[in-house]
């Protein structure tokens, strides 16, 4: 269905360069977006862009999954692919061949993240024009869509990249724009300003960790291609400077990621960040980061290693146990929706680390499933957040009340979200835990099936009291300036709650890129 | 025991900056200061780097003398790696190639901490150095890492205190350098300048994180009137106090 | 600002500041063959101007960059270097290739010159705007320096 694409909507050009074109389109349009003068005009340029972006991404997962009948039509057809073999696209950026240049090495893994990446991008493009022009001054508002297609290109090149120190640059790319486009919401709320700080200090030294840790793997290695190390580690395994390389990229990548307890930055700067970067950031950011994370444990190094199948045992796991008990109960006691989302995806981050750390095709791709699945209804849920800042004013409790009767539409995807993030049958959510369920059991983790049903029910909890507000109390805030958020905010809110639900009836395709994705990085792993 | 201290200067140097930056970025609560640790710490990663790309009795990664008449115009890679930290090193003038490399000396002193550095990753200098000699997207350069890897010190066999175990002596750094240097027909021996261009990357990133720092700095200040962590989370939390207060009178008068 | 005061400082930048922004082109244009190159010439041609704006104030130095230039000048040296990069796409090559700059036979070199000059300059304007920019950003927050603070 998807190999459609390669064969006749995509011309030979865009086949051949998608890789880069995917990073450098909207990266030379953020700086082109300088130049034009009005904000309507850079949100229309910023919507084809990631649009274009999604065209690419959907190219290379088309590549990365086409046949070799297909790519035996291509060639025919003298159409350049960059195939290295069935199921890797490597671009030599510059034309300096591997491991010498920078390479872009797309498999299943990066194809699914960059999907999920450029989808959301374009879907929050769309719905960001009515937030942004009231949260942000006029002016500013082209130089806005500017760092948010920055940081957007920075995330799309971390997925993309295979040459690690190239992936530093990409993470400092997007991380800086972030501290940028958070800050920003000092506009509403000054708290904006505190909060970017110190994101900026704990991102900052995260990837400044991270750099370490490639020191180390460079010193031991001479290389910085991902590939290269995948040849080279296992010669070193017990190697104590390949270790210590390894102990500072997961503490750099699991501080991007939001891994418990690294994870302080997250809820003040998800809560007072202007509501369309909340939105984009929760859906991706961390996600991205995630994905590192992955690249780093399974294809990079491997579980073959002993230290880190110690370090799945002893610190992944029991992490993303506490994230998902900890930030739950932390979510119960807030009195702001924004930060009790906020702490939740801390949480889910902890479930995705969980499914990770069983090492396994079937509990990386129950991860990997709840990672995309995560991002669709995080996604959702503060793009209803955002309409009702917009409409509303407030992000409280006490301001969801009764919002059921006046606002029906946002609403009702709000709550189609929130029943997903819980896992109730019929929604994304059920899925991805069902199978996470199904992961631990296989690996005889009953205890961790357990923490799992008991971290949803505490999801229940804290989701519960925010529907129950909505839904079955009398209105209190006063400040009703509109009733339903915009029609441009409703459209791609009710594509993401759909998605939700369609997820929960059938999860083939999520489930195939997740499972494919798993294979791709495990069996890598496994050859060694 | 004092060998074994000296031979890794340049290591202690960056743990301790590194620690004083972490330290300072975690305990101060002015915020400027917290920028200052965080640049200290960063600036200890680019020693690192640094130290890495140090081949021992080689010399800056720039053409000289015999080896720059075989390769008229190359050069183009190594410009970046003549960053501000790099600055230090890259006097091209240093010495002609010498006809007989035996005769040099054998152990480079690094100018800023006057310790002898030696460092095993070598990459073979020519792959690097002269990207007009190989075609682009020609798969003709010798893959870098075998010899590399080869060169990595094998794990101590009792484990104990050794922790840099890629730490050569600085004689045999040396002496892999001059024999890559052989090999790859360059006259001189070059350090390598891979972790300089890294570096200078790194460095730009770093300006662009304290810029945007700073920035955020003088927002807060205008915002809060202050610099100092506590205090700006002590007036959030009064505000916050006062809404909530306000916020309870509003609902038991509307009620 | 009273013109007796800072004499010596005048002369000596003015005599001064030529010079850096000439040497900032000296370092950029032998780049592609020698220690130099798009960034240290783009600093090395900000402090050129960050010195003149110290030296004969802030609002001088608007007028002769305005922020807006700066700003553009940052965004247009990283279309410059990106466009190098898509040229080199039409040429047939990979992104960046400088070899498939040109139409020119194996072997061939000039792909490579112009191609690294091209993108050297992308970083002289580049780095020259954004650190300008950052200069102004925080050089017009404050109120300028009196006479009597130096």
């Amino acid at each position: 269905m998807i190999e459609s694409i390669l064969t006749h909507l995509a011309p030979a050009w865009a086949i051949a360069h998608a890789a880069p074109l995917l990073v450098v389109a909207p990266l030379v349009v953020a700086t082109a977006l300088v130049f034009v003068p009005s904000g309507r005009l850079a949100w229309l340029i910023s919507i084809l862009t990631t649009g274009a972006s999604l065209f690419f991404a959907l190219i290379l997962l088309a590549l990365v999954q086409a046949d070799t009948v297909t790519l035996a039509a291509l060639a025919d057809a003298g159409i350049q692919t960059n195939m290295l073999r069935e199921g890797v696209v490597s671009y030599a950026i510059g034309g300096w061949a591997p491991p010498v240049g920078i390479e872009f090495r797309i498999d299943a893994l990066n194809a699914m993240i960059l999907l999920l990446v450029t989808f959301i991008g374009t879907l929050a493009s769309v719905f960001s024009w009515p937030t942004v022009n009231a949260e942000i001054r006029t002016e500013k508002q082209n130089l806005f869509y500017g760092a948010y297609l920055v940081c957007f290109a920075g995330l799309a090149g971390v997925a993309i990249t295979g040459d690690a120190f190239n992936l530093f640059v990409f993470l400092e790319i997007s991380s800086i724009s972030t501290y940028v486009l958070v800050a920003l919401g000092a506009g509403r709320d000054r708290r904006a300003l505190p909060a970017a700080f110190n994101y900026l200090v704990m991102g900052t030294i995260g990837a400044t960790f991270y750099v370490i840790g490639v020191g180390f793997l460079f010193a031991a290695t001479g290389t910085l291609n991902m590939a290269d190390y995948t040849a080279l580690l296992p010669e070193l395994v017990g190697n104590r400077t390949v270790q210590a390389g390894f102990a500072f990229i997961i503490i750099g990548l699991g501080l991007k990621a939001a891994m418990w307890p690294l994870h302080q930055w997250l809820p003040n700067a998800y809560a007072y960040a202007p509501s369309f970067v909340t939105t984009f950031l929760a859906a991706t950011a961390t996600k991205v980061a995630l994905y590192a994370l992955i690249r780093f444990l399974f294809t990079v190094f491997s579980p073959a290693y002993t230290f880190e199948t110690a370090s799945f045992d002893w610190l992944i796991a029991p992490l993303a146990i506490a994230a998902m008990v900890a930030c739950s109960f932390q979510a119960v006691f807030q009195t702001d929706v924004r930060r009790t989302l906020a702490y939740s995806s801390v949480a889910q981050v902890g479930y995705m680390l969980l499914g990770v750390s069983l090492a396994s095709v079937f509990g990386v791709s129950a991860g990997l499933l709840h990672l995309m699945n995560h991002a669709l209804m995080k996604g959702g849920l503060f793009m209803a957040m955002a309409g009702i800042v917009l409409t509303y004013q407030g992000t409280t409790l006490r301001d969801f009340a009764g919002l059921g009767r006046s606002a029906p539409w946002t609403m009702t995807a709000f709550a189609i979200c929130a029943l997903s993030l819980i896992g109730v049958p019929l929604t994304a959510g059920f899925q991805s835990k069902l199978m996470l369920l199904q992961a631990t059991f296989t690996a005889g983790w009953w205890w961790a099936s357990g923490v799992i049903v008991f971290s949803s029910v505490l999801a229940v909890i804290y989701m519960g009291r925010i529907l129950e507000a909505v839904f079955f109390k009398a209105p209190e805030n006063p400040r009703k300036v509109r009733k339903e958020a915009p029609l441009l905010l409703l459209i791609p809110l009710w594509v993401l709650a759909l998605a939700n639900l369609w997820i929960g009836l059938d999860a083939s395709f999520p489930y195939d890129l997740a499972r494919n994705a798993a294979e791709a990085v495990i069996g890598v792993g496994g050859q060694q | 025991m004092l060998e074994f201290i000296l031979a890794r200067g340049n290591y202690w140097v960056i743990v301790a900056l590194m620690m004083t930056g972490l330290y300072i970025s975690f305990s101060a609560q002015n915020l400027i200061k917290r920028l200052v640790g965080l640049s200290v710490f960063q600036t200890s990663v680019f020693l690192f780097y640094i130290t890495l790309g140090k081949v021992a009795g080689g010399t800056a990664p720039i053409l000289i003398g015999e080896d720059l008449a075989g390769h008229h115009g190359a050069g183009h890679e190594e410009d970046a790696a003549h960053g501000t930290a790099a600055a230090g090193h890259e006097a091209p003038v240093e010495t002609p190639a010498a006809p007989h490399v035996e005769t040099e000396p054998v152990v480079e002193v690094d100018p800023e901490t006057g310790e002898p550095i030696a460092d095993p990753t070598a990459i073979d200098p020519a792959a690097e150095l002269a990207p007009d000699a190989v075609d682009p997207g020609h798969s003709d350069i010798p893959p870098l890492q075998g010899e590399d890897a080869s060169l990595m010190g094998e794990p101590l066999e009792d484990g104990v205190t050794e922790t840099s175990d890629y730490v050569l002596s600085g004689h045999d750094g040396a002496a892999d350098a001059l024999h890559q240097a052989a090999e790859s027909s360059l006259h001189s021996v070059y350090s390598n300048p891979l972790p300089h261009v890294l570096i200078l990357t790194a460095i730009v990133v770093g300006v662009a994180t304290l810029a945007v720092g700073l920035a955020l700095i003088v927002r807060i200040r205008e915002a809060y009137g202050t610099i100092e962590a506590d205090e700006v989370r002590n007036i959030d939390i009064d505000v916050a106090l006062e809404e909530e207060e306000a916020e309870d009178a509003a609902a038991e008068g509307a009620a | 600002m009273n013109p007796d005061h800072h004499v010596i400082l005048r002369v000596v930048a003015k005599t001064l500041i030529p010079l850096i922004t000439l040497y900032a082109f000296y370092v950029q244009f032998h780049g592609d063959y020698s220690p130099g190159g798009g960034f240290q010439a783009g600093v090395i041609f900000a402090v050129g101007i960050i010195l003149y704006a110290l030296i004969f104030g802030v609002s001088s130095a608007l007028r002769l960059i305005p922020p807006s230039f700066t700003r553009g000048l940052a965004a247009a040296g990283v279309l410059l270097y990106a466009g190098v990069g898509i040229w080199a796409l039409f040429g047939g090559g990979n992104y960046l290739e400088y070899g498939a700059l040109l139409d020119e036979p194996e072997g061939g070199h000039h792909g490579q010159h112009i191609g690294i000059i091209l993108i050297e300059l992308g970083v002289l304007f580049g780095v020259a705007g954004s650190m300008l920019t950052i200069f102004y950003a925080f050089a017009g927050r404050v109120a300028e320096i009196s006479d009597e603070d130096w």
